[in-house]
């Protein structure tokens, strides 16, 4: 317990928030790879990414999507174990030290680096999920939405915020050589 | 740097060690090292209000300016 409310309820919540993503560096994968083992386009009625698809996908297809997810899935969990890191340093009371803006600075970057790597993969994905599809109805998709510039943007935020840090970081470490 | 810390000068005179000091005025002897070596970027009137209380004396027995060419 420290002598600060503040840092008191910062460490309980950060305890709580690395929890969290921890479940979500493992359940992440998981869960990613039951998908594609499972999807079934029919009775969703082709309400998700591998639209390109006629029919049933293929083992084939199914083993595919989940090599090209690869990718972007690592830079996600890159981005996921950084907030861990530092949810864990918040956990022991660790709120201003150069590692907390490493954690930053990384996930910044990861945010802005799994824009053009989620482009990518959608583009491949949708070759490799309408190769055997009749000649004529198979795709090559470049996609680009709104939420790409949004995670752009929340990126951008992010690594501004690491440099804001790294001058708290140093203003505390002034700070500590005043006795 | 221009100003000199003679804490040491004052501990020697009241008899006092570092390490009492340190443990009455409530910080390490960690610290109260590197002010003595003036190793530090400043002092907080609440901790030098702290060692004029226990050695009895005054900020300026404690601290001296000197200007460049007596340095040299």
């Amino acid at each position: 317990m420290s002598d600060s409310p503040q840092i008191d309820r910062i460490e309980r919540v950060s305890r709580r928030l690395k929890a969290v993503c921890t479940v979500a560096l493992v359940g992440l994968p998981v869960l990613i790879v039951v998908l594609w083992l499972t999807l079934d386009l029919e009775s969703l009625g082709h309400q998700v990414p591998a639209v390109y698809a006629y029919g049933p996908l293929t083992p084939t297809e199914r083993a595919v999507a989940i090599a090209l997810t690869v990718a972007p899935l690592s830079v996600a969990l890159f981005a996921v174990w950084n907030l861990r890191r530092l949810f864990s340093l918040y956990a022991t009371g660790r709120i201003f030290a150069p590692e907390n803006v490493r954690c930053f600075r990384n996930m910044g970057w990861a945010l802005i680096v799994i824009v053009p790597v989620e482009v990518v993969y959608r583009a491949a994905l949708s070759v490799a999920l309408s190769m055997d599809n009749p000649p004529g109805e198979r795709f090559f998709a470049i996609e680009l939405s709104s939420n790409n510039l949004g995670i752009l943007m929340i990126g951008a935020v992010v690594l501004v915020v690491s440099w804001v840090m790294a001058e708290a970081v140093r203003v505390q470490e002034e700070n500590a050589q005043i006795v | 740097m221009p100003i000199i810390v003679t804490l040491d000068v004052m501990l020697a005179r009241r008899k006092m060690k570092s390490k009492d000091l340190a443990a009455r005025i409530g910080i390490t002897e960690a610290n109260l090292s590197l002010l003595k070596s003036g190793k530090v970027k400043g002092v907080r009137f609440e901790t030098l209000t702290a060692i004029c209380r226990e050695l009895d004396c005054q900020p300026g027995d404690l601290l001296v300016y000197v200007t460049e060419c007596v340095e040299r």
